[in-house]
């Protein structure tokens, strides 16, 4: 068992006023039998009016509304998790057999998964480090050069991505290959940055691992969302009025708590 | 003991919606009086003033484009290049009355509707101003079921205070008498006093102070009077 | 029959000029309202025929909404092998977003367009069904109260069940769906729409409010209409004519100017009817279409009254055999296309066409059906002073609240190119009235 204390702090600042702001989040952890909760809050600023829900996913949700001008927004998540064994029992929802929007196989998914030789006899684990193997070869880690909205097939056209392309290749080449997987975001011990991992299904259990390190996702990952691929897991998402500039910090720091 | 089961009234004024019943207003009164002032215009041109037009458009306020009467005549009825013609004024009628139609009823939008179809075959016809009677009739039988259908009284003094806004502008633009604006003034405060929630106190205040014999002409007085409406 | 009513016809325009019965349409990316064509002979069905379409629809319609109860939460019909799971989650119109969620009073399609034709023998057949914003009935509402005005006499010799109870037919439906009495409204994304008539026409007639997304927030999960001053009112219902992708920028479309953000968050909570639900996409897709009759088999235990198009999905081995052999006598149809436009008749294509059409069928079986063309009744209609026979369908509207209603009668659209197949209204058709006869 891992017991990790996490703050993680976003500051959107507009260089102009703007209203009419609303919100939603997925910023708080995931409890699982692999993920305890042990103390988690949120905070909002300038107006801390939220609402919790839960998605379709089972991803917890923090949305809100604020009407009047201001002219920064903020939201902290601090609090602390056990990590157990990244295992979790769930009966499979076949949902994660097919592409979503992001994973759409067209050209470049079908030809790196046909290319990929997976082992006969070994199990899905070994196949899985063969996949994070190619998916590997295809993409070097650029960070900057793809957006929130690039696709599996467009990360790979370009052969460069940040972590959550490395995830949607390596979702796309899992399906291809009849392997039910889906994306995960979170934080990672020892990162200042969000992360995204994958988790793929086998036996009735979800197992976890991160293409971008090339390694299995065992320890120190705290999950916050899971779905098909990024769309459906976001951590902040909003649309408000007035035309400004924005200027987003993320201060974020995950520890081993004493 | 039977009950009746009442039906759920739903009714609101968004901000956009009270926007578009005071200018849906507003245009419909421009149209009204544009037709009525050019027949005074016209009938000058006829033989005493030939050039009468030029003192239309100052009055109006809007740019002389035009290099005679006659010229002036077509394309203030009809261009639809000259953002200042009837024709875009009735459009610009039609763009909030089409936006309505579920608060004024399609009865009341038939009206609008029925200018825009006779307008644009008159273009096309290039017909004579005499024949926009027809205009002047749809116009005021719109009002008259502005009045007599519209029940919600909200909807319906949000486009009457912008019938008489506009109505006292261009009244006091070409010059009537103090005590005929007077009278208008007296149907303006009735949408302004009764329910000021729509208007800006100290804008009436300061267009009221202004409604002197020696005043009432100023620049000023059209200022406050075009600010009274806020929403 | 109708003959009274045909020399009426510059009164009925007149009448249609006056109300403002437009239909907007872009061409070459200019917006265009224009008058909708309206032909006056009236398609006419007799009552036992109606009798047997409206039995057929309110049992399809049924079965339809017990479908999507089920596809959004147990999935019977595909853990039981009716309905291959592949059908359901590659499906354009499935939203995942929807798992688990069952809008208030259970009823997911509100108002259901469904497609019919009628072949040379007199058989109906369903061509397709509507289940997300299908839009066209108040074109024919208002031309009955056109032409009962411009023909009285046709009328009164004529026994023709009234249609002018459309609006009350909805305004039902949102009342009894309309969570803790709130306001009813009708949702549009503007004057720019097509069918902007319609959405104003109905808040008129249904006594409804017009809403654009603006005019709505959502605030603690709950929807309120912004009145001036900040004056907010609870939202009971929305019937939304903005389809699902882009009703809620927080839960889909981000980019969305049209849609009402964290409406999704109020909808999941049971806070707000949204007519007809999200997610509906799934049970009219072309693929699933295939699929209706066996869902009235599994869900009522009964045999389907109306027919599918003869139809084949070369989703499965043996139908793919045969499309593939009998391309040129079929209509193929990409299943992710609406509004006439992905359909395509083998006798039309060339043998480039053919192969190209063959080769996509053979590596994504799943994106195409193929139907048999079926020989269907030509209408008359007017052109100038001449009577000319014109393809047709007719689009049937089935509403949903405690019971399931069929509004008697339709929007029948024809074709005015004498050589197209192609019955829709976006690509330049006409329509007719439609008469449902009480004897």
């Amino acid at each position: 068992m891992l017991r990790l204390r996490y703050s993680y702090r976003t500051v959107i600042t507009f260089s102009e006023n703007i209203f009419s702001h609303h919100f939603l989040l997925r910023c708080i952890p995931r409890e699982s039998e692999a993920q305890k909760i042990v103390e988690s809050i949120c905070t909002i600023l300038p107006d801390d009016k939220k609402t919790w829900s839960t998605d379709s996913f089972g991803n917890t949700l923090l949305t809100g509304y604020m009407g009047n001008f201001h002219n920064y927004f903020e939201f902290c998540s601090e609090g602390v998790v056990e990590l157990y064994d990244y295992k979790i029992q769930e009966k499979l929802n076949p949902l994660f057999l097919y592409s979503s929007k992001l994973t759409q196989p067209m050209n470049k998914i079908p030809e790196i998964s046909n290319g990929i030789k997976l082992s006969e006899n070994g199990s899905v684990h070994e196949n899985i480090f063969i996949i994070s193997n190619a998916v590997n070869a295809s993409l070097n880690y650029v960070s900057g050069i793809t957006s929130v909205h690039t696709t599996a097939e467009e990360a790979l056209a370009l052969g460069q991505g940040v972590c959550q392309d490395f995830a949607h290749v390596m979702i796309a080449v899992c399906r291809h290959h009849g392997i039910a997987a889906r994306y995960v975001t979170g934080f990672i011990q020892g990162e200042g940055f969000t992360h995204a991992w994958i988790e793929y299904h086998h036996g009735g259990v979800w197992y976890a691992f991160d293409p971008t390190h090339n390694r299995p996702a065992n320890d120190g990952y705290i999950k916050l969302a899971h779905g098909r691929d990024y769309s459906d897991c976001a951590i902040d998402k909003g649309v408000f009025k007035g035309l400004a500039q924005q200027k987003l910090e993320v201060f974020l720091k995950v520890e081993q708590e004493q | 003991m039977q009950t009746i089961q009442l039906k759920k009234l739903n009714t609101g004024i968004s901000m956009a919606k009270a926007n578009r019943l005071f200018w849906m207003g507003r245009y419909a009164e421009r149209v009204y009086l544009a037709l009525h002032l050019l027949r005074k215009h016209n009938d000058l041109m006829i033989d005493e003033d030939h050039d009468s037009y030029i003192s239309f458009c100052n009055k109006m306020g809007i740019e002389n484009r035009y290099s005679s009467g006659a010229e002036f005549i077509m394309s203030y009825l009809y261009s639809t290049e000259n953002p200042d013609s009837i024709i875009n004024m009735l459009e610009r009628v039609n763009d909030n009355a089409i936006l309505l139609r579920e608060e004024i009823m399609s009865e009341t939008l038939s009206y609008i509707q029925m200018s825009i179809s006779y307008m644009q075959k008159a273009r096309e016809g290039n017909v004579i101003l005499s024949e926009l009677q027809t205009i002047t009739d749809y116009i005021l039988a719109f009002w008259g079921s502005v009045d007599e259908r519209i029940l919600n009284t909200k909807i319906r003094r949000t486009i009457k205070f912008g019938k008489f806004v506009e109505s006292a502008d261009l009244h006091i633009r070409f010059d009537y008498p103090f005590d005929r604006i007077a009278d208008i003034n007296n149907r303006l405060f009735e949408y302004t006093d009764k329910d000021p929630e729509l208007c800006d106190e100290i804008k009436l205040i300061a267009y009221k102070n202004k409604m002197s014999f020696d005043t009432y002409k100023e620049p000023q007085t059209l200022f406050y009077l075009n600010g009274l409406f806020t929403a | 029959m109708y003959s009274l009513l045909i020399k009426q016809k510059d009164t009925v325009n007149r009448w249609m000029e006056r109300f403002g019965v437009r239909f907007g349409i872009y061409k070459n990316g200019v917006f265009n309202e224009q008058i909708f064509p309206f032909d006056p002979i009236p398609r006419i069905i007799t009552n036992s025929d109606w009798a047997e379409i409206e039995a057929g629809l309110i049992q399809r319609v049924n079965a339809l909404n017990l479908f999507l109860e089920d596809i959004y939460n147990e999935k019977r019909i595909v853990k039981e092998g009716i309905i291959p799971e592949e059908f359901i989650y590659s499906s354009k119109g499935y939203l995942a977003q929807c798992e688990g969620i069952t809008p208030p009073k259970g009823i997911f399609s509100h108002i259901s367009g469904i497609d019919l034709v009628q072949a040379k023998d007199g058989t109906w057949y369903v061509l397709e069904d509507n289940l997300r914003i299908p839009s066209g009935a108040s074109y024919p509402m208002i031309a009955r109260d056109i032409t009962r005005k411009a023909s009285p006499e046709t009328f009164s010799n004529n026994k023709v069940y009234d249609n002018r109870n459309y609006s009350s037919l909805i305004r039902k439906a949102m009342d009894y769906v309309n969570v803790d009495n709130g306001l009813e409204v009708i949702l549009t994304p503007g004057r720019y729409n097509s069918a902007y008539f319609e959405h104003s026409y109905l808040a008129e007639k249904a006594g409804v409010l017009l809403a654009y997304a603006d005019d709505l927030i959502v605030e603690n999960d709950m929807v309120y209409y912004k009145g001036l001053f900040d004056k907010k009112e609870r939202v009971g219902v929305i019937y939304r004519r903005i389809s699902d992708e882009y009703l809620d920028p927080l839960a889909f479309e981000s980019t969305s100017l049209l849609g009402v953000p964290n409406l999704m968050r109020a909808y999941a909570k049971g806070h707000v009817a949204i007519m007809n639900a999200l997610g509906n996409g799934v049970a009219d897709d072309k693929g699933i279409y295939y699929f209706v009759p066996k869902m009235v088999e599994f869900y009522l235990g009964e045999k389907a009254i109306l027919k599918n198009a003869p139809t084949y999905l070369p989703y499965f081995e043996e139908d793919k055999r045969f499309v593939l052999d009998n391309l040129k006598t079929l209509v193929i149809k990409d299943v992710a296309e609406a509004g006439g436009y992905g359909v395509m008749f083998g006798k039309d294509m060339d043998q480039n066409q053919l192969d190209n059409i063959r080769n996509l069928i053979e590596t994504d079986s799943r994106r195409w059906i193929a139907q048999e063309v079926i020989d269907f009744i030509d209408l008359e209609i007017m052109e100038g002073e001449e009577k000319v026979y014109r393809k047709s369908d007719l689009r049937a509207f089935v509403v949903s609240e405690a019971e399931t209603h069929v509004w008697r009668s339709g929007l029948t659209r024809y074709t005015r190119n004498p050589t197209s197949f192609v019955v829709n209204s976006s690509q330049g058709g006409g329509f007719k009235d439609t008469w449902v006869m009480k004897k």
